[in-house]
This record gives structure tokens, C-alpha cells and sequence, in this order.
């Protein structure tokens, strides 16, 4: 079955594609190359259309336990509505915590075919993929979490060979059926179970006298001894707070010289100038990004309004607990090896702090120059919902339209933004890197985010619209594996997706002192940790792709 | 007869606590009754003798009593459910899979959904929603714990291996107190357990001594007490404040179901705010225990299939969450349904007698050995999670969903074939259903 997209405008940066006039041809599901004269069996006229891969959505919160939690905390907040909208203004409606069924349908209708869950805590993995597995048309993975355990702690105590980790690690990897490996505040959430209310980079954990530093250093080596494509995904010490920026320096120092993926930057770039004492760091962390080709780093952009922030980072949700709206915070100690902080927030754009984390994220995005190393995120729901990215889209490529809005910030905030001055307008080529191209190459994941041969089908085509934000709002077609899902922002069939994993190699002598200790401390035994191939097509419904490693184990 | 097979890491799906390694006899269709799983205890050994098949078993679909061909049965229920206002789906006692499909199937027809301890979840989700809570999970405790608080009085009944998973045995043992009503079966209890500091309160004190001890963090003078505590209890109530004092990590357990009348959310409320001061200075979390029959489940999943926990109904393409509502014994009490599905397939845990005044069809899906079945329209005969068939269920912190495998084979379709069947045959029928345009 062979069906072409006929004379769209191809926006495919891997092939350097830029509005490149040519027809895309699509074999059972994937990006194919016909013979000469081949007659198609579905011919779509794409005359004049803007044609992107899928987009992709590498740190967005979307399955498990706290997730879940977040919905069942908050319902006056939820949208009744569980199907498709017929207008794309009454999606942006969508609650800050969607159920699975309305998040892939409103991911599907803004052209997004692949999202990735960054917090999948080990002893919650299962319920995770349930949860995505249930997430009509999205392709799916997770970064599961490392760096709080007590066991890991206690192994880097110990001064436990590096191979050990490597073992742990891999084997994290595979039972979680995860595609990278995620820290939070390392060892940070596990000093807050010991009291300790603060922990900065070269500050040790109390009880184990280990330091997030050397934890980083450990886990960074482990990946690259593992071969795994996806660097270390870093949520640095200190969130939120004024100053934070030096200890987001020094995370990037204690992660030489490996790769290393910084998220949710713009909550971790705060200097204390100014008479609020809070200012923007965004030049200094762009000018680091941009001197050292080994860092990446998405945004978590700030959208004014109601959402919630779901993060295993108890330590600063705990602290932040007062300043919840409603105020009904939820923090949970989870399993020996993380824990989650669910807190109902609203950003205001009147509100100093607020506004300035606004500017702060769009000053990353723009002097960040190379679009290859920068995502865009909201941290989905933390910095706000998924549903605004045409709005952040437009922002990015309409100085005047960012400027209008500024213009309306609290006036101590603009007063101190650089945003004002800095010109750069994204191109729709910058865009196809930012949303598609980037986060496949990131992920190690080669046969998304790109329109080349033997890549999945799944397409974007738009309508040229001089209003940038309707534009990528309402897509005029969106293909999942070559069948069309959404025509004219309405959903009109359904497709399930799959989950993206890796296998690096453990041995098993590594992992048995995994289970004396998890015999003696744990409540679960070390096999239900473990989620198996079959498991997760058969029972859990998500069929998998395992993507190939960089190289084979080092150590 | 066939030979026994024992197998290992067994886990048990008859509490919330879904505990490992359990060696269960296993045989493919008759029974032992005589044989119990090692390690069992009175929840395990109480599910284990039911799951035993025995003559009065009714293995086979069922039409008014009668035994009825599959299809045909599904194919008619369907055909009733379909055609009735508002279906209530009800019990709920199954397992993921099942209340996945139970979820898909009540978007098609616009069923109510509730469990049979929902008012135990609800308690939970109202205390959560109206403040909060800082909580933590059974291994944490276990590791971290050095004062732990039970409260109420069935949480060892209704979680009888609590103790000893809590055991870590690698640490000095935690200050343990138990925090239960006057009752004399908790006073009988109490004594068989020694080791623990039991405080036994008149309903009308509990508030008293927990606001005394908010009092007490939060370094204020507390508000004279509304019923003054006996004497007796005073020592008690002191000891425990010392421990929580000087603890470094204090758990409060309970089981909702010991708190639901009138008023007792309150005490959960005030033990609340007790642990909020605690963390100012010191770490405490609360645990509220649940899971049996699969309800944490229920609600787990119902809440990320529609964006809303149960006490819902969903009207094809939206759902309307309405907790004071859509209680299913309300909603059977004031005929708000017309039609009614009851699940139940761990135990035989009989419907509500209200079951029985829903003007239409009254269907069950569940164990073999419920007596209804008789009694009802269409009976579906269901194996048992986790026994009869592999099996995800949420643990009662409701962190972990457990993988639990079969232990022998099974003798009849589990809930969530049953529930396939029925939408694929509502849909075979042309019944409407949430389409992509729709």
C-alpha cells in the first residue's frame, strides 16, 4: 500500500530540506523510495503545505504516579471533555494534568507523534507505561531515576567499583523498559528523608557523606561506559531559588567531561541582582551552552495561568508548599529511592518573579545559538500545559508579537529583561530542528524526526498562515505510520503507539548485591522491579523499539 | 488428580499489602482444600479456601438462573445495557486489565462508576483534596521508620502481615503505639500483641488528644480540650509524644474504613495538621492504607483513563465527576440507574441488597461461588486475579502495581474478557459509541 504526499514543502533539517519542493512517498508505515512510474494507492495533494516530521516532546510529564496523583488532587481543574474538540482555541482549555485519553488526542490535533515521560521512578515503571500505553497515538518512553536511592548512595559510600553502577544502571534500564536515565537533586530528595532541608552541588548528603558532584560524575561515567545515546538528564540542585545559577555552573563542571542534558533550564538560571532580589542568568548559562558542544538543555518556558508542579524533587516542593494555589500540597516519600511533591501553582504575569521566569526562558531559547542543543518544554504541566507550544512557537518566531507581551509584564521585570533587545527570530527550518530533528538526535532515536527513507511515517502538514500561532495550532493533516489521524485539527482514526527503550548489558553477579539489599530493606521483591519484553506487549499493550547503543560496554 | 507443583515468589492478591514469596500449592482444577499456601495468614487463608472450585460452583454463563450459551448471554446483556438511560457499573472488584476494559466499555454506554469501598476512597480523596498530605510507602517505612503510629482498629485485621513486612530487622526496632477506640475487640487484640503500646480511646477523645498534640509542635498553648482524655490514657498519650519528640521519622498508618462516620474525617484531619507541624522541625509522613478487592486499582486507573477518580459517570464524550452523587448505593437507593453491572472477583462479596430494585437488567460479572448468581438477569462467571490468571494490581500505598502470576490454570474468562466480549458486542450492534468525530 503506497501513498504519496504530492508537492508539499518539506522542512526535514536532517536532509537539509529547507521548503525543498518534493513529493514523500509512504510503504507500510515508514518513509519509502518508489520505483520509477510507481502509481500511488493514496495520492494526497500537499500544493503549498508546509511538511515536517512529527514533533517530538523530549521532557514532558504525561504517565504515572504522580501524574495520576496531580489529577486526583486536583478535579476543578480537569476538563470534563475527553474527546477530540472541534475548535483548537477550546483545546488550549485543556486542564494542566489531561487524562492519557485526552492528552493523545490533544498532542495528536498540535501535530506532536512522540512524547517522552522524564520521571519514571523504578518501583512505579509499570504503572507508567500503563499509563502512556493507554495514550492514544503518541510513540512513548521514560527516563527512569537514579541518584537518590539509598542503595546507590550507599554503594558510592563504599567506594563500590564503577562497574557495580554500570551493573545497576543497565539493569535500572531494562527492567524499567526505559530509554535514558534521569537525576533529580541527586541525593538532594534522599537528605530531605534525613531532614536535611538543603543540599548544594559539593555539599554532602549527611547520612551517606556523598555529593550530588560526585553522584553526576558516577552516573554520567556509567552512561558513557554503557554506551547509551541519551546523555545523563540532569534536574539540577537548588531549584527555584535566587542565585541558583552558580549551582547549575557547577553541575556543568562536575559533569566534565561527559555529555550531559540539563533540563528545565530556565528553573535553574537565577542570579540575585536587582531590588527583588532575583534576576535573569539566561546570558550566562547561553554563553556556557554555547562554548561547550557537550551540554544540552531544554527550557521548561513559564505560560501564565493555572497549572500544577509534579516533581520527585521533594526537597524544593516541600519548600514551596506555602506558596501552593489552592493550597493543598502533596509530597510523598517513595520506596528508598525518590519521592514525588505534587503543588498547585498559577503564574501570573503581574507577579515579579513570574514574569521574569517568563523572560528568562524565552532569553535561553533566543541566545542559545545552536538549535540542535536547545528544546523547547514547558516542562509539561510544570511551567505550564503542553497545549501552549504554537503560542510559545509564535512568540519565538515574532519579535513584535514577544515584545506586545512584554509590554504587559510586571514593569520591574521588563525593566530587567534583555529580551527587548535580542532580534532573533526563528526560521521554520530552526523550528523543524527544535521540535523534531533535535530531540530524535538526543534520544539516539533514528527513525523519528526525520523524513528520510525507512523513517516512521509520522507527518506533519500545515497550512501556511501569517498567524504563526493558528498555524501550528491546527495542522491541516497529521500521519501516524502513514495513516492520517488528523485532518483540519479534528481526529478521524485512532493508532496506538509504541515505546522506545534501550538494552545495554549487565551482568548478573553486579546486581546481586541489589538484591541482598533489597531483601533486607525493600517491601517488594527484586522481581516485580522487573518489566519484561512480553510483559510490556502483551499485557501492558505497547509494542517496543530498542534502539541501538553508541558502542559496546566499556566497563 | 493431578500432582502438586509448588512454586515460589508467589505473591498474594487478597490484601493490599500483595505480599511476595508465598509458596502456593498449585494444581490446574481440583481442589485442596486442605492444602494452604505457606506463610498464610487469616486474609490469605480466607481467599485461598474460596478460590477452592466445589461443586456449587456455577462455571458457566448464566440467563436467569439457568445455564446460558456465552455468546448468547454477552450478545442479549449488551443488547439491555445498551438500551437502558444510565447503567451503573458497580463493585468493581478486578484487576488492571479488567478496569481498563470496564472503562472503555462504560465511555461507550455512559455508565456511573463507583467501588464497593469507595467510601473508604473517598474519605482518602477528600482529605487529599481539601489540604494535602505529606505520605510515604511501606518500604520507606520499613528502612526509615524509628516511631510508627497505627490507627484505628482493624488496620492489623484487614492488613494482617503489616508487621512483620515492616520489620527491616537490621535497625533498632521502631517505637510502635496503636491508636484504637474503646472498643472491647480492640481491646482483646491489643493484648495479644504486647509489644506494642496501645492507647484505647473513646471515639469522643480522639480529637482532643491529637489536638493536644498539635499543640504540642506547634509550641502553643493548645485550646482546652472539648472531652477531656481518661486518666488512664494520659501516660499513654504522653509516651507517645516523647517518642514522636525525639523521632527522626514518625509513620502514621491507617485504613479508612475504620473512620467513616460522621465527624471522623475530622480526627484524620487533625492527625494531619499533627504531622504538617512535625515536619517543621522533624521528618513524619502518614500512610493511608487500602488496595483490597482491588480498589486502589479501580481508582488508579479510572483516574487516568478519564482525568477523574471514581463517582463518575461517563457521558460518551465527557465525564462528569460528582462524589456526593454518584455513590453507587445512593444511586441504587434513589434509582438513578436503570440498569446495573456488579464485579466481583476476588471473593464472592454478594451485591447490595438495593442491587436487586434496578428496574432493568441486572448483570454480574464475578466469582463462581457468589450465591446471586442465581438471582441475577445474566450472570458471567469470572477467574480470579492473580490466582486464576496473571495479574497487575496496585499495592495499597499505591506507588507499586505488582505483577502477579497465575497459579494454576483457569476455569473460567477473567473480568476484562468479560467486558471485551460486551463492547465488542455493543459495538457489533451498531451501539453508539465515542467515535473520533463524535
Amino acid at each position: 500500500m503506497w501513498t504519496r504526499l504530492r508537492g508539499g514543502k518539506i522542512y526535514d533539517p536532517n536532509a537539509n530540506a529547507t521548503g525543498t519542493i518534493r513529493d514523500l512517498w509512504i510503504c507500510n508505515g515508514l518513509i519509502a523510495q518508489p520505483s520509477p512510474g510507481l502509481i500511488p494507492d493514496h495520492d494526497i495533494d500537499c500544493h503549498g503545505c508546509i511538511v515536517m516530521a512529527g514533533a517530538i516532546d523530549m521532557h514532558t510529564h504525561i504517565g504515572g504516579g504522580k501524574v495520576n496523583l496531580a489529577r486526583m488532587l486536583l478535579p476543578e481543574f480537569q476538563h470534563a471533555r475527553l474527546a477530540p474538540a472541534e475548535r483548537w482555541e477550546e483545546r488550549q482549555k485543556l486542564g494542566p494534568v489531561p487524562s492519557t485519553y485526552a492528552t493523545g488526542c490533544r498532542y495528536a490535533e498540535l501535530g506532536y507523534t512522540a512524547c517522552f515521560e522524564p520521571a519514571v521512578l523504578p518501583v512505579n515503571a509499570r504503572q507508567s507505561h500503563l499509563e502512556m500505553a493507554d495514550t492514544p497515538f503518541l510513540d512513548t518512553g521514560g527516563y527512569a531515576m537514579l541518584g537518590n536511592e539509598d542503595y546507590l548512595l550507599q554503594c558510592i559510600a563504599d567506594k563500590r567499583p564503577q562497574a557495580d553502577i554500570n551493573d545497576l544502571v543497565a539493569w535500572t534500564l531494562q527492567s524499567t523498559q526505559c530509554l535514558g536515565i534521569k537525576v533529580v537533586n541527586a541525593a538532594g530528595i534522599n537528605a530531605f528523608k534525613f531532614n536535611q532541608r538543603s543540599l548544594d552541588v559539593h555539599e554532602p548528603n549527611q547520612h551517606y557523606g556523598v555529593t550530588p558532584a560526585q553522584v553526576l560524575g558516577t552516573l554520567c561515567t556509567a552512561l558513557e561506559d554503557l554506551g547509551v545515546p541519551h546523555p545523563l538528564h540532569v534536574h539540577s540542585s537548588n531549584l527555584g531559588m535566587p542565585g541558583n545559577i552558580e549551582s547549575t555552573l557547577a553541575t556543568i563542571e562536575a559533569t566534565a567531561p561527559h555529555r550531559v542534558h540539563l533540563t528545565h533550564v530556565q528553573f535553574h538560571a537565577y542570579g540575585t541582582e536587582g531590588v527583588h532580589g532575583m534576576s535573569s542568568a539566561a546570558a550566562r548559562i547561553a554563553e556556557v551552552v554555547n562554548a561547550n558542544p557537550r551540554l544540552s538543555i531544554d527550557v521548561g518556558q513559564v505560560v501564565f495561568g493555572q497549572t500544577v508542579t509534579i516533581s520527585g524533587d521533594t526537597m524544593f516542593q516541600f519548600r514551596q508548599s506555602g506558596v501552593a494555589k489552592p493550597h493543598k500540597p502533596c509530597i510523598v516519600d517513595i520506596e528508598l529511592e525518590g519521592g514525588c511533591g505534587v503543588v498547585p501553582f498559577r503564574y501570573e504575569q503581574k507577579q515579579f518573579v513570574n514574569a521574569l521566569q517568563w523572560t528568562i526562558g524565552l532569553e535561553i531559547l533566543l541566545l542559545v545559538k545552536d538549535p540542535w542543543r536547545v528544546f523547547l518544554t514547558t516542562d509539561h504541566p510544570n511551567g505550564g500545559s503542553f497545549t501552549s507550544y504554537p503560542h510559545l512557537i509564535a512568540l519565538l518566531m515574532d519579535r513584535s508579537y514577544r515584545e506586545r507581551i512584554l509590554a504587559e509584564l510586571h514593569p520591574d521585570a521588563v525593566a530587567s529583561s534583555q529580551l527587548k533587545g535580542i532580534e532573533r527570530e526563528y526560521t521554520l527550518e530552526e523550528i523543524a530542528i527544535l521540535t523534531r530533528a533535535a530531540p530524535a538526535k538526543i534520544l539516539g532515536i533514528k527513525n523519528l524526526g526525520h523524513l528520510g527513507v525507512d523513517a516512521q511515517a509520522d507527518i506533519t502538514v500545515y497550512r501556511p498562515n501569517s498567524n504563526i500561532e493558528s498555524m501550528f495550532a491546527c495542522p491541516h493533516l497529521v500521519l501516524k505510520r502513514g495513516k492520517v489521524i488528523v485532518r483540519d485539527g479534528v481526529i478521524v482514526d485512532w493508532m496506538s503507539g509504541g515505546t522506545h527503550t534501550v538494552r545495554p548489558q549487565w551482568e548478573r553477579g553486579g546486581i546481586e548485591r541489589l538484591r541482598g539489599y533489597m531483601e533486607q530493606h525493600h517491601t517488594l521483591a527484586m522481581e516485580q522491579f522487573v518489566i519484561s519484553d512480553e510483559e510490556l506487549e502483551l499485557r501492558i499493550g505497547s509494542p517496543m523499539t530498542i534502539h541501538p547503543l553508541l558502542h559496546t560496554r566499556r566497563s | 488428580m493431578l500432582g502438586l507443583r509448588m512454586r515460589t515468589c508467589g505473591t498474594c492478591p487478597f490484601c493490599g499489602l500483595l505480599c511476595d514469596g508465598i509458596t502456593f500449592p498449585s494444581e490446574s482444577t481440583s481442589a485442596h482444600v486442605d492444602t494452604l499456601p505457606k506463610e498464610s495468614c487469616e486474609r490469605l487463608t480466607r481467599g485461598w479456601l474460596l478460590s477452592q472450585p466445589n461443586s456449587a460452583w456455577h462455571l458457566k454463563p448464566l440467563r436467569n438462573g439457568r445455564i446460558s450459551e456465552s455468546q448468547a448471554a454477552v450478545s442479549e446483556a449488551a443488547q439491555l445495557i445498551a438500551q437502558s438511560r444510565r447503567p451503573l457499573f458497580c463493585g468493581l472488584g478486578t484487576d488492571v486489565a479488567g478496569m481498563r476494559q470496564i472503562v472503555d466499555y462504560a465511555r461507550h454506554v455512559g455508565a456511573i462508576l463507583d467501588h464497593q469501598h469507595s467510601d473508604a476512597l473517598q474519605l482518602n480523596l477528600k482529605l487529599l483534596q481539601h489540604g494535602g498530605w505529606i505520605a510515604t510507602t511501606l518500604s520507606e517505612i520499613r528502612f526509615r521508620a524509628d516511631v510508627i503510629v497505627l490507627v484505628g482498629d482493624s488496620v492489623l485485621e484487614r492488613f494482617p502481615r503489616l508487621l512483620s513486612l515492616l520489620a527491616d530487622g537490621t535497625k533498632p526496632p521502631p517505637k510502635i503505639f496503636w491508636l484504637g477506640t474503646d472498643d472491647i475487640r480492640f481491646r482483646s487484640l491489643a493484648l495479644l500483641l504486647p509489644e506494642l503500646a496501645t492507647i484505647s480511646l473513646k471515639k469522643s477523645e480522639w480529637l482532643s488528644a491529637l489536638s493536644e498534640l498539635h499543640a504540642r509542635f506547634s509550641k502553643r498553648p493548645g485550646r482546652d480540650s472539648v472531652t477531656p482524655i481518661a486518666d488512664e490514657n494520659k501516660n499513654s498519650l504522653a509516651a507517645l509524644e516523647t517518642a514522636l519528640a525525639g523521632s527522626k521519622y514518625a509513620a502514621w498508618i491507617w485504613s479508612a474504613a475504620d473512620f467513616l462516620a460522621d465527624g471522623d474525617d475530622l480526627i484524620l484531619d487533625s492527625l494531619l495538621r499533627v504531622v504538617t507541624r512535625l515536619n517543621e522541625s522533624t521528618r513524619s509522613a502518614v500512610l493511608p492504607l487500602a488496595g483490597s478487592h482491588g480498589d486502589v486499582t479501580a481508582q488508579q486507573v479510572c483516574t487516568w483513563k478519564t482525568g477523574f477518580p471514581l463517582r463518575q459517570v461517563l457521558n460518551k464524550v465527557e465525564a462528569d465527576y460528582q462524589p456526593q452523587r454518584f455513590r453507587a448505593l445512593d444511586v441504587l437507593k434513589q434509582s438513578d440507574c436503570d440498569s446495573a453491572v456488579y464485579v466481583s472477583a476476588f471473593e464472592p462479596i454478594e451485591p447490595p441488597e438495593e442491587f436487586w430494585n434496578v428496574s432493568g437488567v441486572k448483570v454480574i460479572v464475578g466469582h463462581p461461588a457468589l450465591k446471586s448468581a442465581l438471582r441475577a438477569d445474566y450472570f458471567f462467571p469470572t477467574a480470579i486475579p492473580g490466582i486464576d490468571h496473571d495479574s497487575h494490581l496496585f499495592r495499597g500505598d499505591g506507588v507499586a502495581v505488582v505483577s502477579l502470576n497465575a497459579k494454576r490454570a483457569a476455569l473460567a474468562p477473567s473480568v476484562a474478557e468479560w467486558f471485551g466480549n460486551l463492547m465488542n458486542e455493543h459495538v457489533a450492534q451498531g451501539g453508539p459509541s465515542p467515535s473520533p468525530s463524535a
